[in-house]
């Protein structure tokens, strides 16, 4: 009986998202924004990039929400909504611009002091290095650290095995060590 | 794995506030255009061309080719020599 994975109250939300209850649709968005958004930034790497995706994930989700049928819990869904769509815009579009968008939140960096410019170049690299990580280990990294979903639930978000999940963040974590590993020496340098 | 990537990777990949403006764009359908990289490229490239042009002294630019005045016309041949 898979609607018993909802919660009742959950339930009557979706009911009337069905309905067509117009605050039904913004609990539901207050509700997911939050996980959707830092989802789709933290694999875009780029905030033009993160509200499309979000977008779309939303106004998927909205006219697709009669189909959801509680055979797995409703955030699960959610996840592999905005998942999808980070995968399918990562086909449309090769990332050009955001390097010009790094450039000039490089500009904006505080230049006085010492600790700042080397914590932001730090979090500059350690997202860079994601960026370039494929995108299916991206994602299983983005699923890990910024929404801290188990191997379980990283397994139904993203339709593999535990095993699956666990060899791509293993590789990921390698990839990241090697690209990375050059920060650690400097940081107890500076310690 | 070593503990510094985890810590790491927790901190710098830490959800995010959802900007306001996301649902009204989810409730007008509104899309910011995307800025696509081809015509800013077109632009950029038409912009140095143009800064090049000015640049470049007027002395330096190649003649332009001018056809002979009255070359076209067989009097011509009555008072001008072709050598």
């Amino acid at each position: 009986m898979p609607q018993a994975v909802l919660e009742s109250a959950e339930r009557e939300l979706l009911e009337a998202c069905r309905r067509g209850e117009r605050e039904a649709f913004r609990a539901l968005f207050e509700t997911y924004k939050g996980k959707v958004y830092s989802v789709a930034l933290r694999f875009s790497g780029n905030e033009a990039a993160a509200m499309d995706i979000a977008q779309d994930t939303f106004l998927k989700l909205f006219s697709c929400i009669g189909d959801f049928r509680g055979e797995s819990g409703f955030e699960t869904w959610v996840y592999r909504m905005v998942v999808n769509r980070c995968l399918d815009q990562r086909r449309r579009s090769r990332r050009l611009l955001p390097l010009a968008g790094d450039f000039l939140s490089s500009l904006r960096v505080p230049g006085d002091a010492l600790a700042d410019l080397l914590r932001n170049e730090i979090s500059a690299r350690v997202k860079a290095a994601v960026e370039k990580l494929p995108p299916e280990m991206r994602i299983a990294i983005v699923l890990r650290y910024t929404e801290g979903l188990s191997y379980d639930q990283m397994a139904e978000v993203l339709g593999c095995s535990q095993g699956t999940v666990a060899s791509r963040l293993n590789r990921a974590h390698k990839a990241l060590e090697r690209r990375l590993c050059h920060m650690v020496d400097r940081k107890r340098g500076n310690s | 794995m070593t503990n510094w990537l985890e810590l790491e990777l927790a901190e710098k990949l830490a959800p995010v506030e959802a900007p306001d403006e996301l649902w009204h764009r989810i409730q007008t359908g509104r899309r910011i255009p995307a800025r696509r990289p081809v015509p800013l490229i077109l632009a950029a490239a038409a912009l140095l061309a143009g800064v090049l042009l000015l640049a470049i002294p007027a002395a330096q630019r190649p003649p332009t080719a001018r056809p002979a005045p009255n070359a076209d016309r067989p009097t011509c041949f009555l008072c001008h020599s072709t050598l």
